[in-house]
């Protein structure tokens, strides 16, 4: 076939193609009819008066003669004008990507099991002994399992055979297709084919982005490769999932209760009753709940509260029963519990008379309610801002700067590790602020730590004497939902007189803003630990809020927060984790137990930064632990899946292949003849179907014109011009 | 014989087109009956079928003497100018009731042989000067026939008993189409010849030189002959109903041309016109009378057309 492509080849047989109207023409010139003719002299005048248009006609169809018999020729001889077709017999190299996001494991004879079969019908029927070919297993974390390796039967059917379900995986359709491409890139034979057997789920290929399609084209384009989607057969589409387990509220310390949530979500097209919901902590049940209907799409939040006996890591569990995907029907989450959390207070207010206390004074009657010394809950140790060289950082968990004049550069970098290893900072502000000194020492300014969550500005008071009102930002953090669902009444009755102006840092989060627009509460995560910035007093100087129960809620929520995030604690399957360890030193090795896993395993402790860190893969959902040791604390994490990939409604077959036409991407959408489809696809066949149409075509329009062009009669065309002489004789001769 | 792609006589579809009367015989069929005089007996007794006798005396023009006015003769032939004179009527005679010639001129070049269908133009020719003769001599005239191909070859002259028709008949048969007629010369001819003034019938294709046969009817005008030129054209020279590719070869010796005469159609057909519209005006000038026969025409069709046609401009005169 390789000949078959030459020039000299194609010309031959265009020449015979083109020759063949030329021959029909003199052949059908000397098969001629012959007869006397008495009235020669007018049919040689006819004959002058039109020789030159019958000239112009005789080209025109024998033009269109040759052209119908050329497309003809091609549409049988099955050419293509695309050099990426006629591959019949051509050196193919073949890469073949198999979707192993953990939607392909829906369904008892799961989607994967589908597209293992499908891949090993590729190989089988379509590739070469010897052929360079590539196996590759899609998902967030790809894994080519061939290279550009020449084609053995045995070692495909191998390692197909050893692939018995998808990971824990997302599906990363992007890097995929950027994966695909360098492969297909790496290809080096005449053809080029690259398969895609998905289940071509509608979050992924319902709106391809233009980042993807570019990519394909390109395949297409440049790469001269055919590129096929083969749907993965689809038994069904019915699936609940759980989308998150969150802390929701409460004390994460001992003895303390907390509740945590659960969102369910039904991801299929159908309704779905009779689910249940169980929750467990460090492993025992702790409570069943049934979820009841949900409509598709729907989603319903099942909470459970718990009461935490001791103090350390505990891991929590929501568990669904059984439905067609497994994968999604469990969530991790790990709550880090605390004997007691230690605040140490730097109070900058100097006027601590009782008509108008420090902010200090509130701050410890927020965390201490009851007042008590107990080691057991929130211990405040309130000291002079200068004396704060003199204390241990480490022996704190959280620390609150109260209308504190300046930071220096040394005050900020003790700061910025003691975040950085997971301590919590809270900064109010106030008259005192200096705010230059702020932004220059803690801000995002040369010289400056990075770790305020905004750059401070001028004090900006209220016109209106009441003062602005809060308003909760739209975030889901903890302490913007928690004054989200703050009653409005009571809401409303909080203002704030005076603020400093705040513009939030790069990767700062607004959690509540005053009717002015501007920030009251922001937050910004560093290393391990986050820093929250409030642009008003912690007393009543320049608001009300002490006064309000929502005060001691939220310094109550953030320093638990600030200490014990179970939303940190929670890692997403498929990726990296660089877990920040304390205590521990560059290139030492620490035990890591993966979830399933007998045995704990060794891992390097490496330098990031200004942070010490294990960094953990994480390929397993379930709960990564990083052991203690002596004195050194240990880290524990959990993975969940990838949520969104729980969506498991598929694009089915023509609508994907109308999605996309433009990129040549040829969707396979019979079963059964997949092996043909490819076939035809190599020969052209769709070429050849559109080059005979053309061929009919041009085959009929010239008969149109050599009908018209010859004038060929009928009876109902004869004029007796005789009669119609003589008649019309009569008849003047009867008028007159 | 050529072959069209549609048949040229088609009974069924014609007779519908044609007003009632007596029913026609084919020209093939006529062609299979026998001898012309046959033919013409039986045409000419089939035309008088069903006809009412006519007052018209037949093909006359010249005029003899006078008879008294008797009941039942037709007002109009009244002399009036000799009731003026002498105050009584009379009616006006013509000779040619009582002595009447026609000569039947029959051009017997090879073109007059063409035939698309079972009959050519030739043989049409005959029959139709057969049947015109015998036409002639039963009213009690002369008639005779002379046949030419580049001059006159055979001639009988006019008389005007039954026993001419066959000798008519007889000289009939024996033509031998040659190549090449000169009508225009042989019409010269035959004006020097004519001595005695009457019909001069032409049967012919007139494929020649268009000018001198023009010459030659202003001669046999200028003699006082009456003439009556009959075209005869075979169908498909009418129609030119053929398809595909065909080879024509000239009957007169102008060679051959190879062509899809459906690609020429239209054009042959203008310039038909052309030829027939250039005769018509011609004769019509030179007074002249043209009759275009389709050889697909019956003849007794043919005959009847321009008897009628001829009584009508009797009438209207």
């Amino acid at each position: 076939m390789g000949t078959l492509n030459s020039l000299g080849l194609w010309s031959i047989i265009g020449a015979l193609g083109v020759a063949v109207p030329v021959i029909i023409h003199l052949l059908y010139r000397k098969h001629r009819r012959q007869t006397d003719w008495a009235a020669m002299e007018l049919l040689r005048k006819a004959l002058v008066t039109r020789s030159g248009q019958v000239k112009i006609e005789d080209l025109i169809i024998l033009l269109l003669r040759c052209l119908a018999i050329l497309l003809l020729a091609l549409a049988l001889l099955r050419i293509t004008l695309d050099s990426n077709s006629a591959l019949a017999d051509e050196k193919i190299g073949m890469v073949v990507a198999i979707d192993a996001s953990y939607s392909m494991n829906h369904g008892e004879f799961s989607r994967f099991d589908d597209a293992i079969e499908k891949a090993r019908k590729i190989f089988e029927d379509t590739a070469k002994e010897g052929d360079p070919v590539s196996l590759v297993l899609m998902s967030s974390r790809p894994e080519v399992l061939l290279r550009s390796a020449r084609y053995d039967p045995a070692t495909v059917t191998e390692i197909l055979d050893g692939l018995d379900s998808a990971g824990p995986n997302s599906l990363n359709l992007e890097t995929n297709i950027e994966l695909l491409h360098e492969l297909v890139k790496e290809l080096k034979t005449p053809g080029k084919e690259c398969f895609l057997i998905t289940d071509s789920q509608e979050m992924d290929w319902a709106e391809l982005p233009q980042k993807t399609r570019n990519t394909l084209t390109q395949l297409k384009e440049e790469q001269k490769a055919n590129i096929f989607i083969v749907p993965a057969s689809n038994a069904g589409e019915e699936n609940l999932a759980i989308e998150s387990l969150d802390y929701t509220w409460g004390s994460l310390r001992k003895s303390g209760e907390a509740r945590f949530t659960a969102l369910v979500r039904n991801t299929g097209r159908s309704s779905e009753e009779g689910a249940t919901l169980e929750f467990s902590v460090d492993g025992t049940l702790t409570k069943r709940v049934a979820v009841g209907n949900l409509a598709a799409g729907e989603s319903r939040p099942l909470e459970f509260t718990t009461q935490f006996d001791k103090s350390g890591d505990v891991t929590l569990q929501a568990k669904l029963s059984k439905d067609d995907l497994a994968d999604d029907n469990i969530r991790h989450a790990v709550a880090r519990i605390r004997p007691g959390i230690r605040v140490l207070l730097l109070e900058g207010d100097i006027e601590n008379t009782a008509g108008n206390r420090g902010g200090s004074y509130y701050a410890k009657a927020a965390l201490r309610p009851q007042d008590s010394d107990s080691e057991e809950g929130v211990v405040v140790n309130e000291i002079d801002p200068a004396d704060f060289g003199l204390e241990k950082l480490n022996a704190y968990d959280v620390v609150i700067m109260n209308n504190v004049l300046k930071v220096s550069s040394d005050t900020a970098k003790r700061l910025k590790r003691f975040v950085s290893e997971g301590g919590g900072l809270i900064v109010f502000a106030g008259d005192r602020v200096e705010a230059s000194e702020y932004n220059q020492s803690l801000g995002d300014g040369e010289g400056g730590e990075g770790i305020l969550p905004a750059r401070l500005g001028e004090i900006a008071t209220s016109e209106n004497e009441a003062g602005w009102a809060l308003e909760a930002s739209k975030s889901g953090h903890l302490l913007a939902r928690l004054t989200a669902r703050y009653p409005e009444k009571l809401l409303d009755a909080i203002r704030i007189t005076r603020q400093i102006e705040a513009t939030p840092a790069e990767n700062s989060e607004t959690l509540i803003t005053s009717q002015s627009g501007n920030p009251v509460l922001l937050s910004r995560s560093t290393g391990s630990g986050t820093v929250l910035l409030f642009t008003t007093t912690a007393n009543q100087r320049w608001n009300n809020l002490p006064r309000e129960p929502l005060y001691a809620i939220l310094l109550q929520q953030a320093v638990t927060m600030l200490t014990s995030d179970p939303g940190r604690l929670q890692l997403t399957v498929g990726t990296d984790a660089s877990l920040p360890l304390a205590k521990r030193e560059a290139g030492e090795f620490v035990a890591l137990r993966t979830p399933g896993a007998e045995n704990a395993e060794d891992v390097r402790v490496t330098q990031d930064g200004d942070q010490i860190v294990a960094e953990v893969s994480l390929s397993e959902h379930g709960i990564y632990e990083i052991e203690a040791e002596d004195d050194k604390p240990g880290v524990v994490v959990a993975a969940n899946v990838n949520a969104s990939e729980s969506n498991v409604r598929v694009v089915e077959g023509p609508a994907l292949a109308n999605s996309l036409d433009d990129t040549g991407v040829k969707v396979l959408n019979r079963a059964g003849s997949m092996a043909d489809a490819i076939q035809d696809e190599r020969r052209g066949s769709e070429l050849s179907g559109r080059l005979l149409i053309a061929a009919i075509i041009a085959f009929i329009l010239q008969s149109i014109l050599a009908r018209r062009f010859t004038n060929r009669i009928n009876r109902e065309d004869t004029t007796d011009l005789a009669t119609t002489l003589q008649m019309s004789q009569v008849a003047a001769a009867r008028r007159s | 014989m050529p072959e069209a792609t549609t048949p040229t006589s088609d009974s069924s579809t014609e007779s519908s087109n044609k007003p009632r009367g007596p029913k026609y015989l084919d020209p093939e069929t006529l062609s299979q009956i026998g001898s012309l005089d046959v033919v013409a007996r039986r045409v000419v007794e089939g035309l008088r079928i069903g006809q009412h006798k006519s007052p018209s005396r037949g093909i006359s023009s010249e005029f003899t003497a006078y008879r008294q006015y008797s009941q039942g003769d037709e007002t109009r032939n009244i002399d009036w100018k000799a009731y003026a004179r002498c105050d009584r009527y009379y009616i006006k005679l013509f000779e040619a009731e009582t002595n009447f010639i026609a000569n039947m001129l029959l051009d017997a070049s090879q073109s007059m042989t063409y035939q698309s269908g079972k009959i050519s133009k030739i043989e049409y020719a005959k029959y139709l000067a057969a049947c015109l003769s015998y036409l002639v001599i039963d009213q009690g005239d002369s008639a005779g026939v002379g046949i030419f191909d580049g001059e006159l070859q055979n001639y009988i002259a006019p008389k005007s008993h039954m026993g001419v028709l066959h000798d008519i008949s007889s000289e009939l048969e024996k033509v031998n189409p040659v190549p090449r007629t000169n009508v225009g010369a042989v019409l010269h001819d035959f004006a020097h010849r004519m001595n005695r003034r009457g019909f001069v019938m032409l049967f012919s294709d007139l494929f020649d030189n268009t000018e001198e046969f023009i010459e030659g009817l202003n001669h046999l005008r200028y003699g006082g002959h009456n003439v009556i030129l009959w075209h005869i054209m075979d169908p498909y020279e009418i129609e030119f109903p053929l398809n595909g590719m065909w080879k024509f070869m000239g009957l007169e010796g102008e060679g051959e041309v190879i062509t899809q005469p459906g690609r020429v159609r239209a054009n042959y057909l203008e310039e038909l016109e052309k030829f027939v519209t250039g005769i018509k005006k011609a004769c019509n000038k030179v007074g002249v009378e043209h009759v275009l026969v389709n050889t697909k025409t019956p003849i007794e069709q043919t005959i009847s057309n321009y008897l009628l046609q001829r009584s009508a401009l009797a009438k209207a005169k």
